[in-house]
């Protein structure tokens, strides 16, 4: 795990919105998180997250997309952030890159998404069943997934906040893909799905051993015009707000009106 | 006089006009002058001695300078690299991240070091590497850096820092001039009072143009058959900076042994290097193009017409140019 900021490359983007993430963005999200004595690291190994799952079992479950036994990876499909005080972790999450042959919905169901070798791997009628009508819409593309979030108890909510936008950054600067989605459970939907990982979309349903999910979705188009903007690195602004970009599109020009805490 | 514009890519003519005070001779061409005897003759005095001016010899470095180029200016770092990109960037002490790299990877910026021994460093991303910037740190060493023994120049590469170049301060120069002629065309045509006006090739003016146009797909042959041939030059597009002249028509009054299978990002003269370039590399993306032009070459005021036909010989993409005075009792000295 090397420090976020040493593993950071925009080159893939166009020059002015590299120059707004790299200059404006990346830094105050940093910054954020140094001030509370912390470190944002990344790296690409999901052993770390089996360790730090390891430590706090019973905080955490490994979901099996980021289980490193169950799955093929490497630097080009995963990405690894956690937050470190003293070389210790105290937050961590994760995003794995899939391509899609067929559709989001069918990758869930034949369960290709939770092993690498599903004969193997699966339990004896272990089963997943998709009702979300966009997960079989989103087909034959990249999609970018996010799972094993974990916040150690007792820390600054801004902790959380910033890693997820910094994660979803460095997902959105170095990777192509078409979808960013996850997997959450109702009461996570409606207290971070939106406003801190950054979803703008929710739909139930994802039945998977005995559980209940809703599947989160951004398209990327969203986090195109979401990562540069001004309020992508105040903290105390929820993501999935209108953008100053959309506002002005619509015609609010009211400086009065305040969106911080509006969706909480 | 020979060596002299074979050097500065000049024409002999040109030097011996402005030897006569036939020709008035321009700021940049008095630099490249100065240039020459400074570097070729150790002669540093030239602009002095013509101009009466005072020679503002740098005072020797006692210790190293650390600078940052920037799109908009070239900053001391007296501080160090890592501290200035911290406080540009807002961040505090105590953030052990490699922010030098950093800031050239991901800003685009230029990191310099002017050792007291004489030398010059920099560190640069050529992925990102911003033309405005490549500028300015051109300008930097042209007015700041003649004392410089030597500069290296190192790119960062997927790996890490890659093998560092070692050029001369006219070599960087020249190295950084190629980044900096990728200057968007507006800003460019806005430090000259040039024009350049784009015609329609279809209803161009001169039957042998409209020839060549209908003949699209054998503009070489065409441009033979209308005699054309002495008054046209053939480029290259090897890649995004390598444009090379294949073929100076002897019509054209250029020192061909000078340019001749040469990057024309090389010549001397930045802003006309730049216009054949960009008019070149416009031509190889949408076809046929064709231009009125009113322009400064060596020191010399020309209008003409220009018409830039491509064509694919193989996997080189190619630029037949062939090119009318409009005041065709002047010499003709254009490409």
């Amino acid at each position: 795990m090397t420090h976020y900021m040493d593993h950071f490359d925009a080159g893939l983007l166009p020059a002015s919105m590299r120059k707004t993430i790299a200059g404006t963005i990346v830094p105050p999200l940093v910054e954020a998180i140094h001030s509370r004595n912390l470190s944002p690291r990344l790296g690409h190994d999901l052993g770390t997250i089996a360790a730090i799952q390891h430590k706090n079992a019973n905080r955490m479950r490994l979901f099996q997309p980021f289980n490193p036994a169950l799955q093929d990876y490497d630097s080009s499909n995963t990405v690894v952030i956690t937050i470190e005080r003293d070389s210790e972790p105290v937050a961590c999450a994760s995003t794995r890159l899939f391509w899609l042959d067929s559709s989001l919905g069918e990758a869930f169901q034949s369960l290709r998404l939770f092993y690498r070798d599903v004969p193997s791997m699966a339990q004896p009628g272990e089963a997943c069943v998709c009702t979300a009508p966009t997960a079989w819409t989103i087909r034959d593309c990249a999609v970018a997934m996010t799972g094993a979030v974990f916040v150690q108890q007792g820390e600054d909510p801004d902790v959380a906040r910033a890693m997820m936008r910094l994660l979803h950054l460095w997902v959105f600067t170095h990777w192509r893909w078409s979808w960013l989605t996850g997997i959450a459970e109702k009461a996570v939907v409606r207290s971070y799905a939106h406003d801190v990982y950054g979803y703008p979309m929710a739909e139930t349903g994802l039945a998977r051993e005995g559980r209940w999910y809703w599947l989160l979705f951004a398209p990327r188009s969203f986090y195109r015009e979401v990562v540069v903007d001004p309020s992508y690195p105040a903290l105390d602004t929820p993501l999935c707000l209108p953008t100053e970009a959309a506002r002005r599109m619509a015609g609010d020009t009211s400086t009065g009106f305040r969106f911080s805490g509006a969706a909480e | 006089m020979k060596q002299m514009a074979h050097e500065l890519g000049y024409s002999e003519d040109t030097i011996a006009r402005w030897l006569r005070g036939d020709h008035r001779v321009f700021a940049g061409a008095a630099e490249d002058v100065d240039r020459y005897f400074t570097e070729r003759h150790a002669d540093p005095n030239f602009l002095r001695e013509v101009m009466s001016l005072q020679r503002l010899e740098p005072p020797r470095r006692e210790a190293d300078l650390c600078l940052w180029v920037t799109e908009g200016a070239v900053h001391r770092a007296p501080a160090g690299h890592a501290l200035f990109a911290r406080d540009a960037l807002g961040l505090s002490a105590g953030i052990e991240q490699d922010l030098v790299r950093y800031a050239v990877n991901n800003l685009g910026w230029l990191a310099g070091t002017a050792r007291a021994d004489g030398r010059f460093d920099f560190r640069y991303a050529p992925k990102i590497l911003d033309p405005q910037t490549a500028r300015r740190l051109r300008d930097w060493l042209v007015s700041e850096g003649r004392d410089l023994s030597e500069v290296r120049a190192t790119p960062l590469t997927a790996g890490g820092w890659g093998e560092a170049r070692v050029f001369s301060v006219s070599e960087a120069v020249r190295f950084l001039d190629r980044w900096a002629v990728r200057l968007r065309m507006t800003d460019l045509l806005g430090e000259t009072n040039w024009t350049v006006v784009r015609e329609d090739p279809n209803a161009a003016e001169f039957p042998e143009f409209r020839s060549i146009v209908a003949a699209a797909h054998e503009p070489l042959a065409a441009c033979l058959q209308a005699g054309r041939i002495g008054s046209s030059s053939l480029l290259w597009l090897k890649s995004e900076t390598d444009l090379v002249s294949l073929y100076i028509g002897q019509d054209l009054g250029l020192p061909v042994d000078r340019f001749a299978c040469r990057n024309v990002l090389d010549r001397d003269d930045p802003h006309y290097a730049a216009l054949v370039y960009h008019h070149a590399l416009e031509c190889a993306q949408v076809g046929p193009t064709l231009y009125r032009l009113e322009i400064d070459i060596a020191g010399r005021r020309r209008r003409y017409r220009r018409l830039a036909m491509p064509f694919q010989t193989g996997d080189r993409r190619l630029i037949l140019s062939t090119s009318q005075l409009l005041e065709p009792q002047e010499e003709l000295s254009v490409t």
